[in-house]
């Protein structure tokens, strides 16, 4: 197996692991939506609020998915999924489970 | 010819392709120089991207809606503290500020590295930050909470 091919397949394993964390990122955003009992009054606040929460929970595979495309090496692609990773540390449910 | 010093004689002229020392290559194979008698240079000017350009106003609304809420909740609890006679504390303000803060911040962020991508890729970057901006207020309101 010449060097380059283990290169690739060491960066699908480190994909894929970003992948698992940022999917746990979003079930974590899930849980923190349910659980929140926050609501603004009014029908506009009330949807533009939803939509917030949605945003929230697709926050994680956006980041994924535009830093997978965008990234120009994989070096820079790790580092801004690390940055997304701390960045979208599901913190109400963090704050609500302990 | 024998009797020519060795470094004189012409056996070892190139006979195949001249390779061309990197230096002197062409950095990247779309841009063709050509001698300025023939061609005019390139414009230097490229076409403006409309599409990127409608998809950036596009999210500027949903930014600028993100701001506006945070300005209304900052407005909002400044009145409710004076109405009940109490200022807000500094963590009420950092929590406030950081939320005013955010919105603009992202969407700088991602135009800046999404512009000149194209307005698909521009538009994802732009998604993420929205939705990465959608997390960060809503955790900076359980912190109020």
């Amino acid at each position: 197996m010449s060097a380059r091919r283990r290169g690739a397949q060491g960066s699908v394993v480190v994909l894929i692991v970003f992948a698992v964390l940022f999917a746990a990122e979003t079930l974590g955003w899930v849980a923190a939506v349910l659980r929140n009992p926050f609501g603004p009054d009014g029908l506009a606040a009330e949807v533009l609020y939803f939509l917030g929460e949605a945003f929230a929970v697709l926050a994680p595979a956006a980041w994924f998915l535009a830093t997978v495309w965008l990234a120009r090496t994989p070096q820079s692609r790790d580092i801004v999924l690390i940055v997304g990773l701390v960045l979208l540390v599901p913190w109400p449910f963090v704050i609500g489970a302990v | 010819m024998s009797d020519l010093p060795p470094n004189m004689r012409d056996e070892d002229r190139v006979t195949g392709p001249i390779e061309i020392p990197p230096e002197f290559r062409q950095r990247s194979s779309s841009s063709v120089e050509l001698p300025g008698a023939i061609l005019p240079p390139p414009a230097p000017t490229q076409r403006r991207d409309w599409g990127s350009l409608i998809v950036a106003i596009l999210f500027g609304f949903a930014f600028g809606w993100d701001l506006f809420e945070a300005l209304a909740n900052l407005v909002g609890l400044l009145n409710y503290a004076a109405a009940a006679g109490y200022r807000l504390n500094s963590f009420a303000w950092i929590v406030l500020g950081t939320a005013i803060v955010l919105p603009p911040l992202g969407y700088a962020i991602a135009l800046g590295v999404g512009r000149r991508r194209g307005p698909a890729r521009l538009a994802l970057v732009l998604f993420a930050a929205l939705a990465a901006t959608s997390c960060a207020s809503l955790t900076l309101e359980a912190l109020v909470r």
